[in-house]
């Protein structure tokens, strides 16, 4: 566990939360919230300014497995054919 | 600090290094919940949310007719609880009660009496006032001097680096003696298991420095999580804005470090007596009477030696 | 959290070792708790999705570990939801996993009395062969000389829970079919919405989005419980009232909503015409419009003819009606100047409308385009004068709505009345704006139409659309019930708002182009829309030389909603029904009805998660308890279908801003559980191989349909995408297509739906993008996709005045940049981006050119917010209050008593009651008025089966207050029997103060409070208040009215089997109910 002055300092030598909380061996997740007191998560949105608060949207931090690829390249294929069975739509008229 | 001055902090009073004192070494700060009841909408996602993520079995299917409240209270199947209280409210007093036939329970059901136009002042032409309808989400205070903690005999209850109170469900025994020693009426065993259950703060999730999910479910914010010290702050801006908008009644709940149970981990701002929420006035540690207890009863001992000894030089004659 | 080590592991003497001697901390720490971690963190991968609840959207991570859900939770990344969930979304997890869910299919026999199980393909194999079946034995080719085409023995509800690419799938497939009798949730739930917002603005839909209620000075919520149905949604009312907004809440009963407003007034449920009415008056008698607003941007000045004839002149009625067929010609409302067509086209809009008789509404097909204008120049004074302007007409017409009659006549008293007035007046105009939220407690009226016209009125007045903070906010109710709408599994419609064919009129593709489209605006380019749409659907076979295939479109020939479609059930002529999703057995008006329709029935089938009323009635329903129906007896075929849920599958959700959200499947199905993307892709494919080389001319549409969807994995499940990509349409080469403006009429370009065309742009899934709101302005743009075109507040044209400068620099929006010569801000703007203020249209201006430069409202016929309705409506160009079908009380502004054209159907199971001064209407003297609790949703399928919500609302329960308690008996959680013509529940009583008697035309009225969400089934069982209601109808739309009931009360539980139609026919025989009441004029 780490004290919110453990990770600042890390943080004031230029380190990230990712790196900070390697350095610590905690969470990237539980070292920002250490470090500002706002969970990586967080829904509220009470415009406090807050040292070492990030901007955009931190809740990668908090250990969030990956989400599944996406890939359009199957439907673009598809329309393809789609268009390619309709010679009317080149011909016009 | 004398040792005395020490221990006396640990029992009772400000304790401003809650987790330090645990015997976490550079602990973080101490985190805690907010519960603005003015912004309740009563939705109950708090109660879902959190049943959801804690896997907590169904608390009972009944209508009690205690308004909008069919949760009853909090306890070992309920560790988030909304209560609604309908009123009338003249002049910051409850308006009379209303014969009504309700259910058994321990809350003050809310009385109203007929909505009217006013003349402005809040009071109606036939002497009433207006309908005020309050909700509110309760939960484990996570005292400062949490007695359940206390009185706890075999470690199941303990506090985290983030200084709240959790029950290791691989620990409890059952033995049920927390139960009464809860000032809030909180910790309570499940029926089918004989173990204690109650809020933990989502103690897993912020372990990865996610906020517990009755905070994150929230519609309107009003159960807000953090660093207790920020929240203190932001409740007292938060009072004096409601209480410069004409609230007289709005008051925080649990927040002073001075107060019976050295103030809460979760705490409150209500717009009424905490009475009328069901809350008791002014909760205090069992433990905080201990040194005084155990002087007492160092008192008596050598009181009742002095009247052995007494009696038995008396009996040598 | 570190393990401790060594001999410090003996809790004892690490304790007396180490810092926690008293053992309370560290030293109790079990190594359980030492290595905790939450399951989010170890789950296998995060998917991204969107609950399937309300309308609001809220954006959903759900975490998947060993292939099965393990948590469902907020996304904190939407700048809608911002990671929250309300009860019902945060339950998502136990609706999708708990074990209320079925796995498998079940038959039930004609004549059964039980089930049986029954295996998927099989199932599939029967459900094709009835399809093709009763197609064949009710096929009708033509109706005299017209072409018809079409099935009238099968139909379908449901999708407004379902996907946009489901609901594409459902009417792309059943329309070929010839099956018109498509319908789903928006006919009972929003179509007013479609008609009045269509009329008034030029799209039917929201006008502006939650997140911009934050900036309103002053919010009034009526005919919504805003933060029980939309919790989250609602957050942006507490935005607004953290910055000072002031909150005002007008409804029957104070709800959770009330509790939270700064201002609750009650009002007598069915009269809100008479309350905003009364604003209007006031607003025009103090002088306190915006004139600036409304003299540039509305037709205020317009001069109607001089034919017209208002309500104040004919007692209730405008002129043109006809008390025979009980439908106006709207000849005489229209505007002076414009050109009589010649006769032979003149009226001919109008007549299919006629000829289908009372109401078939056309004004939903205003969802994306307002209403045609004859050409011409209409006479306009904007000196506002004239006394057949616009404006004097509403003065007028609103002139007998003061305050006192609003006492009068809505109960509320005339100082809380003048408040609310004041309140709207300070808080618009330049500086300040005011935003309305509604929802279904304005639609579900036979005037519901009219109800939110009012309010575009009025809004229009005060200048409040297209503003920052201003507008009208229309609360949907399902995940894609605005999709649903659009796509749209609707009778009338076609996808984009493109109204069906009438067999009447649109014989080619020319005529209907010609009835249906306007000279100005993008709806100028109807056609091609229209052919792009016909490409989509029928590929190669569609081509100039065939009207692309246009006459396959089969044909209505009057209203086909799902009301009627009941009737056509009960006569025998509608034999089989599919319901997809939806519960009318609870969640439509006369539950009794739609249960008795269905079991004469041939054949149904049920798709949905648990078995809900609608599939087990003839097992165990309302009327085998009562003995009116023996299950041996009932011959209907029932199959249901076990439905996967939205973590099963991909698709897209419109909400209730018109925003497309991309859910991505987490899981596979189990069982035989299915999307319904999956059985009607399958579906289709069975019957047309069953029907493949069929000669009969009928099987054309169906055979030369484009249905050659990529399937994948093990289950075969159609590629959503793939659908999505087709919606959002292709040119020749198979590029996706980024604007409507880009479809042509001569059969280059294929769109399944021209108002989303650009989901899909530049091939990527719009609706899928999720760049978090922290990254982005309030309006959060690159959030996935709004239609049209990713404008989020419409009509923001008039935010800027005529030369395009803000209002005000509070409330700036978008505004004319002279520099870069475009229109700029913080919202797309909803105007062509580089027409300046200026512009003026050159002569004979056709389409888009047609608009000038300070026409905000695009998609109408002249560019304007419409005040007065000339063409569209037909119950009236000006919203008038009428009292409901059934009411205590008689219209005390007219002696026209209720809506004129409203529609009826009287039969033995739908009688009504006698109202207002008629003997008999005593019988039922208390006003009732349905509503939603926040932990239930709609008519219960996703709600009553899952324990962490029926544990919150457990029972049905009414609502009244003591004084009515005292009245009739009533106990605080006691019984009560509620009574109406068509039959009689029970429920618990909640006696409470926030149901408040009102003083309405001298006497005391008292109403009563019935959340409508119970049925006889799942875990939280009750009485469905729909019960009561009866079928009267907005002739606009066909909505049903249900939030204004008349009814009594009984203490005690209700009778059991024939003693409870005892009770209903004795109460009725006590009123003289007849087939006759209630259906005067």
């Amino acid at each position: 566990m780490a004290s919110r002055e453990g990770v600042r300092a890390l943080l004031r030598q230029g380190l990230d939360y990712e790196s900070a909380a390697a350095a610590l061996g905690i969470g990237a997740g539980v070292a920002y919230m250490v470090a500002t007191g706002l969970p990586a998560d967080r829904s509220d949105h009470l415009g406090e300014e807050r040292e070492g608060a990030r901007e955009g949207s931190t809740q990668l931090l908090a250990e969030q497995p990956p989400g599944p690829e996406v890939d359009n390249r199957e439907t673009l294929a598809w329309l393809r054919r789609r268009a390619q069975a309709d010679p009317g739509m080149r011909g016009g008229r | 600090m004398s040792l005395a001055e020490r221990l006396g902090e640990l029992l009772s009073g400000p304790e401003p290094a809650v987790a330090a004192d645990a015997g976490y070494q550079d602990p973080p700060p101490r985190m805690g919940f907010f519960t603005d009841t003015s912004l309740c909408i009563g939705c109950k996602a708090c109660e879902v949310a959190c049943k959801e993520w804690n896997a907590i079995p169904q608390d009972g299917q009944r209508l009690t007719g205690m308004s909008y409240d069919n949760s009853e209270a909090l306890g070992a199947d309920t560790w988030r609880h909304v209560a609604f209280i309908e009123q009338r409210r003249r002049d910051g007093r409850l308006g009379p009660e209303l014969a009504l036939t309700p259910a058994p329970s321990p809350f003050p059901v809310g009385p109203g009496v007929r909505i009217r136009a006013d003349g402005g002042d809040g009071v109606l032409p036939d002497g009433g006032g207006e309908l005020r309808w309050l909700m509110a989400s309760d939960v484990c205070k996570h005292c400062t001097h949490a007695a359940c903690l206390d009185v706890c005999p075999t470690g199941a209850l303990f506090r985290t680096e983030f200084g709240t109170v959790v029950v290791q469900e691989d620990i409890c025994n059952g033995c049920g003696y927390c139960v009464p020693a809860c000032p809030y009426g909180v910790i309570d065993q499940r029926h089918d298991d004989g173990r204690v259950f109650k809020c933990t703060l989502c103690y897993d999730r912020l372990g990865v420095g996610m906020e517990p999910a009755c905070a994150k479910a929230c519609p309107t914010d009003s159960i807000q999580f953090g660093e207790l010290d920020q929240l203190r702050q932001r409740a007292d801006r938060r009072l004096a804005q409601l209480q410069g908008q004409g609230l007289s009644e709005a008051r925080l709940y649990g927040h002073r470090p001075d107060d019976g149970v050295g103030g809460d981990g979760a705490f409150f701002l209500l717009l009424d007596e905490p009475q009328v929420y069901g809350l008791p006035p002014d909760p205090v540690v069992t433990t905080r009477d201990l040194p005084s207890m155990w002087r007492h009863v160092g008192a008596a001992a050598l009181t009742l030696l002095a009247g052995i000894g007494a009696a038995h030089l008396g009996s040598r004659r | 959290m570190a393990r401790r080590a060594g001999a410090a592991r003996w809790p004892l003497l690490g304790q007396l070792a180490g810092p926690d001697r008293l053992g309370r901390g560290a030293a109790a720490r079990s190594p359980v708790s030492a290595s905790l971690r939450p399951r989010v963190a170890s789950a296998d991968r995060v998917v991204k999705s969107i609950c399937p609840y309300c309308a609001v959207g809220c954006a959903q991570n759900v975490y998947v570990k060993d292939e099965r859900v393990v948590q469902i939770e907020g996304d904190p990344d939407s700048p809608v939801s911002r990671g929250r969930l309300c009860p019902k979304g945060s339950a998502t997890l136990q609706l999708t996993t708990g074990p209320s869910r079925r796995h498998q299919v079940l038959h039930r026999r004609p004549f059964s009395d039980d089930w049986e199980t029954l295996d998927l393909e099989t199932a599939m194999d029967m459900i094709a062969e009835r399809v093709i079946q009763t197609r064949a034995e009710t096929w009708e080719e033509r109706l005299g000389d017209k072409k018809l085409n079409r099935t009238m023995g099968i139909a379908s509800l449901g999708g407004a829970t379902l996907d946009n690419e489901e609901n594409y799938l459902i009417k792309k497939l059943l329309t070929a079919l010839g099956v018109v009798q498509i319908e789903n949730q928006a006919r009972v739930c929003h179509s007013s919405t479609v008609a009045a917002l269509g009329t008034s603005f030029g799209r039917g839909g929201s006008t502006t989005c939650l997140q911009d209620l934050q900036h309103a000075d002053c919010i009034v919520i009526e005919g919504s419980n805003f933060a029980e149905a939309h919790p989250v949604g609602f957050q942006w009312v507490m935005e607004a009232k953290a910055r000072g907004a002031r909150v005002i809440h007008v409804d029957p009963h104070f709800s959770r909503t009330s509790a939270l407003a700064d201002t609750y007034v009650p009002i007598r449920a069915g009269t809100d015409i008479a309350f905003l009415g009364g604003i209007i008056n006031y607003v025009l008698a103090e002088e306190r419009y915006f004139r600036d607003y409304v003299l540039a941007y509305t037709n205020a000045a317009v001069v109607v003819g001089p034919d017209f004839r208002d309500t104040e002149d004919l007692d209730g009625l405008f002129s043109g009606f006809d008390p025979e067929s009980r439908q106006y010609d709207s000849s005489s409302w229209q505007y002076e100047g414009l050109e009589l067509t010649n006769p032979a086209s003149g009226n001919e809009e109008l007549t299919p409308y006629r000829e289908g008789g009372a109401g078939t509404g056309h004004g939903e097909s205003h969802g994306s385009g307002g209403p045609a204008l004859k050409s011409g120049v209409p006479e306009r004074d904007p000196s506002l004068q004239n006394p057949r302007c616009v404006f004097q007409i509403l003065r007028r017409h609103y002139s007998r709505y003061t305050p006192e009659m609003v006492e009068e006549v809505c109960g509320v008293p005339r100082d809380q009345f003048l408040e609310v007035c004041r309140a709207l007046v300070e808080n618009s105009g330049r500086e300040r704006t005011s935003a309305f939220a509604y929802a279904v407690g304005w639609t579900q009226h036979t005037v519901g139409v009219q109800y939110i016209r009012t309010a575009s009125v009025l809004q229009l007045l005060l200048g409040n659309i297209g503003r920052r903070g201003g507008g009208i906010m229309a609360l949907r109710g399902h995940a894609s019930i605005q999709g649903s709408s659009d796509i749209p599994t609707l009778f009338n419609l076609l996808p984009g708002y493109l109204p069906m064919p009438y067999a009447h009129t649109h014989e080619r593709l020319r005529d209907y182009i010609a009835a249906e489209r306007v000279d100005k605006g993008f709806w100028a380019e109807m056609r091609s829309y229209m052919v792009s749409l016909l490409k989509a659907y029928w590929g190669a076979a569609a081509g100039e030389d065939n009207d692309y295939c246009f006459d396959y479109l089969p044909r209505l020939t009057g209203s086909h909603s799902t009301y009627e479609t009941v009737f056509e059930q009960l006569e025998g002529r509608c034999r089989g029904y599919f319901l997809l999703g939806e519960n009318p057995a609870v969640g439509s008006a006369n539950t009794r009805l739609q249960r008795f329709g269905m079991a004469q029935l041939d054949w149904l089938v049920v798709r949905d998660f648990s078995l809900i009323e609608s599939a087990t009635w003839w097992q165990d329903g309302p009327e085998i308890a009562s003995g009116e129906m023996r299950t041996r007896e009932i011959k209907t075929e029932v199959f249901f279908l076990p439905a996967a849920a939205h973590t099963e599958k991909s698709g897209s959700f419109t909400n209730t801003n018109r925003m497309l959200q991309w859910h991505h499947t987490a899981v596979e199905p189990q069982g035989d559980a299915r999307s319904d993307l999956w059985f009607m892709y399958h579906l289709g494919r069975l019957i047309r191989e069953k029907l493949a080389g069929s000669t009969e001319p009928r099987d054309r549409p169906l055979l030369d349909l484009t249905w050659d969807y990529p399937v994948e994995g093990p289950l075969r499940e159609p590629s959503a995408e793939a659908v999505l990509a087709e919606i959002n349409g292709f040119d020749a080469e198979g590029r996706p297509l980024g604007s409507y403006t880009e479809l042509r009429d001569d059969g280059s370009t294929a769109c399944g739906c021209w108002i989303y065309c650009g989901v899909y742009k530049d091939g990527v899934n719009q609706a899928a993008r999720r760049r978090p709101a922290q990254e982005q302005n309030w309006l959060g743009p690159e959030w996935c996709w709004s239609w049209p075109a990713n404008r989020r507040v419409l009509y923001n044209r008039a935010s800027a005045d005529p030369q395009g400068r803000p209002w005000s620099e509070r409330k700036r929006l978008v505004w004319w940049d002279p520099e870069r010569l475009s229109w700029v801000g913080d919202d797309v703007p909803d105007f062509v981006a580089d027409k300046p203020p200026d512009y003026r249209a050159p002569e004979g201006a056709r389409g888009a050119a047609a608009l000038e430069g300070d026409d905000p409202f695009i998609m109408q016929a002249d560019g304007k917010g419409w005040l007065f309705v000339p063409n569209g409506l037909v119950d009236g160009p000006l919203p008038t209050h009428y009292e409901p079908q059934e009411s205590p009380f008689q219209n005390a502004l007219y002696r026209q008593q209720s809506n004129p054209a409203r529609q009826l159907r009287p039969h033995p199971l739908n009688l009504y009651q006698p109202s207002g001064e008629l003997p008999g209407s005593e019988v039922y003297p208390f006003v009732a008025t349905s509503y939603r609790l926040t932990e239930h949703f709609t008519a219960g399928g996703m709600t009553r089966w899952t324990p962490y919500l029926t544990e919150l609302q457990p029972e049905f329960f009414c609502e009244v207050s003591p004084e009515l308690a005292r009245e009739r008996g009533l106990e605080h959680m006691g019984w009560v029997t509620i009574i109406s013509a068509r039959s009689a529940v029970e429920a618990r009583v909640m006696v409470t103060e926030r149901m408040t008697p009102l003083r309405v035309q001298g006497r005391t009225v008292q109403q009563v409070g019935l959340p409508y969400h119970w049925g006889p089934n799942g875990l939280s069982r009750g009485d469905s208040a729909n019960e009561l209601a009866p079928v009267a109808l907005d002739p606009n739309v066909h909505i049903q009215e249900v939030k204004a009931l008349a009814v009594d009360l009984i203490p005690g539980r209700r009778p059991r089997g024939e003693a409870l139609r005892q009770l209903v026919r004795e109460h009725r025989r006590r009123a003289g109910v007849t087939e006759a009441t209630g259906t005067r004029l």
